[in-house]
């Protein structure tokens, strides 16, 4: 980095020499932000559909049931601080110059898919970690090496596409360091584990999606998308890929960046890989920005200072959308309601973006889930904007819907007047919950014709 | 040329007295002015921007740029708001006549070829619009401001000028972006050209890109977050959008932009574009390329686009001025240069002046009848009323009556303004009273206004499903009637 803007700068100097701890510390302060704010509305600490589905399903359910629910919130968190200490041993290892890994670890924690992937528990941030717990003690000079196969194996049981890009990883590795026997033991471990993973226990292409994907939004998170990367980060990214084009060195990031963005347009819930790919070139076309010398030294400054300030207020905006991640404390009130005054075997019908909470809070058997809308999707769409009973009811008895919930976010979105919110005026449905804008309608079967149960 | 210092002051002289002359013999403003008449007024009454609306919409959050606004409401604290809305914009207006021949003389150094740019862009039809109060009018100086100063960015007060005309428009207009990705694209021209930039060039173009991106980040960080990428085009409701961002129509380009520079402009830019060894040039020719491109992606309002490119080519055709006579000097006939000077300026005349002034006498203003009406409805309806209106008069309503409209063209953080614009249609031609009632109590409308113009619009000659029961005739005078509404449904529970 240019000297008249690091070397000079005492602020600078010591946030590069005590970087392990300010940004552990910031870390701290993100990743508490929104748990705090959650605290204060008496919503519950773990926020986002995918957090609840990884409590019901494998792999994770199993690892995850032994946790008190409580307690649940601290697993990304502890997962996100220990991947910071992780990458900063990575980067020693790999010898990253200083102003290089802060700047890196700066921009990547200030990066809303970083951020949404440790506040939530998130298959992708568990591998994260084992990749880099693995990395690191591959890196180990000692025999402590050979354990990097145990969280190598962990890796390749979350879905094909994660398994394959660490196995990218390690053949880039590998690559760069022949002379290393134990890396082929490595690698060839990793493969047979996905083998096994892939034919045994059948994991999919591309967990989730756990939200409605949408390439442009998710990626800009500046767009209102669900994470995703700051705005700024990416024309970084842009400079950055202009300026090192040429340079060889780099090619092998070029590789990852092509596999990362294939990987998201694939699913876009793998953004966080591709973040961290785009993190890196954004940082080196910073610095290689700012190491060539200005004719304007004063705009020079303005403009690093621009660059920071814009990386860290669409940080701070994502931040403040971070905290109204579902559920709300209406949604738990209402499914626990549920819970307690609603048959066990009862279908409910909800938006998809309710299917992992109705089984979790509610126990009771959703209509759709993410993971299963294909099946779904159609009929989801006709039971909700049909406003004809001929065409509705009948696909409610076939399907056993017996409950409906309706959150605001649905009301806002379905019009009242037709649809399946307009039909809730027929006489078969009734309102048996209504607290704070969410709803629970029961639908009431025939006894016989004309009678309503 | 000695004369030149005059002739431009002349030129200057003439265009500002056109355009007041045409402004104040034609009556009121145009409907979107109202809009800005109504910020103004609150910025000099409250020294705060009008971020919240309670009038349009029923009720709303707006969000603009602020500078245009605290520019006008200093006038304010002098003159009368409508006085001096009618004169500081033609006069900005004007003074671009001033900074294109600034720009000309920079890129050709020929006063003559420089005069020429300046009566072209003193007179060009897509801005002449004398009674238009609205932003467009400090942004487009600003931003020839901006360009006259980039051209020389070696000289300190050049970079002063620039780093300061570029903050406030910053602040103006977000159509900053015009500007930014002309520069982008002329940093990838050069680079594919193999020019040669000045390195304080690429400098001040890279902060200006992060200035740009991180100031409008912080004003419009709503609107990104809600609206995501449709922002772009500012959540016009899909029934008008081909109005805002219509497919590029050649003729009508022609005529806004008037024939001859029009089609010398585009000649230039086609000839200088892979040719010209001048480096200004091609910035310049870069600005057109970019503004075309965007216009043709329809990621920019179409009135914009033109209005930008228009002034570029009126730059331009100094270039044409002083090749061609360089050329003509060369020949055998070069003793009829002063002949062709001559008829180059008729020509300019008649097909710059005659369409300029047509097209102002067009604008879309509201009769003085309108006006009347919605002055009416301040005197005569309770503050809390809410009105029908046509979309375009919706300003009026909110300025004018200072009531609530059901909605105006501001369409910036609306919740679905396509269903609120089919519901104004229905409103307007529905022969159901039912369904009209319903839509009323929605949106709390007490009074319906029925003017000639939206008479002809939905081609009606009145509305279907008023009776005199519910719908009490308050005003009919001129052809315009309103209505009061005196009806309500209501949902009974059995």
């Amino acid at each position: 980095m240019s000297q008249d803007l690091i070397k000079n700068n005492k602020i600078f100097q010591t946030l590069i020499q005590k970087q392990e701890i300010v940004l552990l510390l910031l870390l701290i302060v993100i990743l508490l932000v929104p748990l705090a704010s959650n605290f204060f509305h008496q919503k519950p600490l773990l926020m986002g559909s995918e957090s609840y589905y990884h409590l019901l399903y494998e792999p994770l359910s199993f690892l995850l049931s032994r946790i008190p629910f409580s307690f649940l919130f601290t697993v990304p968190l502890v997962l996100g601080l220990v991947s910071l200490l992780l990458l900063f041993l990575l980067a020693r290892r790999f010898n990253l110059p200083p102003n290089y890994s802060f700047f890196f670890l700066l921009f990547l924690i200030f990066t809303p898919a970083f951020m949404y992937s440790f506040s939530t528990i998130s298959a992708y941030s568990f591998f994260f970690f084992l990749v880099l717990a693995g990395f690191v003690l591959l890196t180990t000079q000692n025999n402590i090496k050979y354990l990097s196969v145990i969280p190598f194996i962990f890796a390749t049981f979350i879905d094909i596409v994660s398994a394959g890009l660490l196995l990218l990883l390690q053949l880039l590795y590998l690559w760069h360091h022949k002379k290393e026997k134990h890396l082929t033991v490595s690698l060839g471990v990793t493969l047979l584990s996905l083998l096994y993973a892939l034919f045994f226990r059948k994991i999919p292409l591309a967990l989730g999606p756990f939200h409605a994907e949408h390439v442009a939004l998710d990626l800009v998170s500046d767009l209102g998308g669900l994470s995703g990367i700051g705005f700024i980060l990416l024309l970084l990214t842009l400079i950055g890929v202009g300026i090192l084009w040429r340079k060889k060195e780099f090619r092998v990031v070029y590789l990852l960046l092509f596999s990362t963005i294939l990987m998201y347009l694939y699913s876009t819930e793998t953004v966080l890989f591709l973040a961290t790919t785009v993190v890196f070139l954004a940082v080196c076309g910073l610095i290689a920005l700012f190491e060539q010398s200005w004719n304007l030294p004063t705009l020079k400054r303005f403009t690093f200072l621009l660059i920071l300030l814009s990386v860290l207020f669409s940080a701070l905006t994502y931040l403040n959308r971070i905290a109204d991640l579902p559920p709300a404390a209406g949604d738990t009130q209402a499914l626990l309601w549920m819970k307690e005054n609603t048959p066990a075997e009862a279908v409910v019908f909800s938006a998809v973006e309710n299917g992992y909470f109705i089984p979790y809070f509610a126990q009771r058997e959703p209509f759709q889930e993410f993971h299963n809308q294909a099946a779904t999707t159609g009929l989801a769409g006709t039971i909700m904007n049909s406003t004809y009973i001929t065409t509705t009811f009948p696909l409610l008895e076939k399907h056993n819907i017996a409950y409906f919930y309706i959150t605001p976010a649905m009301k806002k979105q379905f019009s009242a007047d037709q649809g399946l919110l307009f039909l809730f005026s027929n006489e078969r449905f009734k309102l048996v919950y209504s607290s704070q804008g969410y709803e629970v309608w029961e639908f009431r079967a025939y006894n016989s014709p004309g009678e309503i149960s | 040329m000695e004369n030149s210092r005059w002739l431009i002051w002349l030129i200057f002289g003439i265009t500002v007295g056109t355009r007041l002359l045409l402004a104040f013999t034609t009556p009121n403003f145009t409907y979107d002015s109202y809009f800005y008449l109504r910020q103004v007024e609150h910025v000099t009454n409250t020294g705060l921007p009008l971020y919240h609306d309670s009038l349009s919409y029923g009720g709303r959050d707006i969000t603009y740029l602020p500078f245009f606004y605290y520019f006008m409401a200093f006038f304010d604290l002098f003159l009368p708001l409508e006085l001096a809305a009618k004169i500081i914009p033609n006069i900005l207006f004007a003074s671009l006549t001033l900074i294109v021949y600034f720009i000309s003389t920079k890129i050709t150094k020929n006063q003559l070829a420089a005069l020429f740019s300046t009566l072209i862009a003193g007179f060009l039809p897509i801005l002449f619009t004398p009674n238009s109060f609205t932003a467009l009018s400090l942004f487009l100086p600003l931003v020839f401001l901006n360009i006259y100063a980039f051209l020389s960015l070696n000289e300190k007060f050049h970079l002063s000028l620039y780093l300061l005309t570029f903050l406030l428009l910053c602040l103006t207009s977000a159509a900053t972006f015009l500007l930014v990705f002309g520069q982008g694209l002329y940093l990838f021209l050069a680079y594919l050209e193999r020019k040669k930039i000045d390195p304080s060039e690429r400098e001040v173009i890279v902060f200006s890109l992060f200035f740009y991106i991180w100031s409008q980040f912080l004003f419009f960080k709503n609107s990104f977050i809600t609206e995501g990428i449709s922002f772009i085009w500012g959540n016009v409701p899909p029934q008008i959008i081909a109005q805002y961002f219509p497919k590029l129509s050649l003729i009508q380009a022609i005529f806004l932009v008037s024939v001859i520079p029009f089609v010398i402009g585009v000649y230039i830019v086609y000839r200088s574009l892979f040719q010209s060894k001048n480096i200004k040039t091609f910035f310049l020719i870069s600005l057109v390329v970019s503004t075309t491109l965007l216009a043709w992606m329809r990621l920019i309002e179409f009135t914009l686009s033109l209005a930008f490119f228009s002034i570029i080519l009126a730059i331009l055709f100094s270039l044409f001025y002083q090749e061609s006579i360089q050329y003509l000097e060369r020949t055998k006939i070069a003793h009829y240069s002063q002949w062709y000077t001559l008829g180059l300026i008729i020509l300019l005349g008649i097909s710059t002046i005659y369409p300029s002034i047509t097209h102002a006498l067009n604008q879309d203003i509201p009769t003085p009848d309108e006006l009347d009406v919605f002055a009416w409805l301040r005197d005569n309806t309770k503050p809390t009323a809410g009105v029908l209106a046509l979309l375009e008069q919706g300003h009026l309503v909110t300025y004018l009556s200072q009531r609530r409209n059901l909605m105006d063209d501001n369409f910036g953080l609306i919740e679905n303004p396509g269903q609120r614009m089919e519901d104004l249609g229905i409103l307007y031609t529905t022969p159901f009273q039912t369904e009209a009632l319903s839509l009323l109590d929605q949106y709390d409308l007490n009074y319906l206004v029925l003017t000639p113009r939206a008479l002809e619009k939905y081609n009606l000659k009145k509305f279907k499903y008023t009776t005199p029961d519910c719908f009490r005739r308050i005003y009919d005078e001129k052809g315009i009637r309103i209505y009061q509404v005196r009806c309500s449904l209501r949902r009974v529970l059995l």
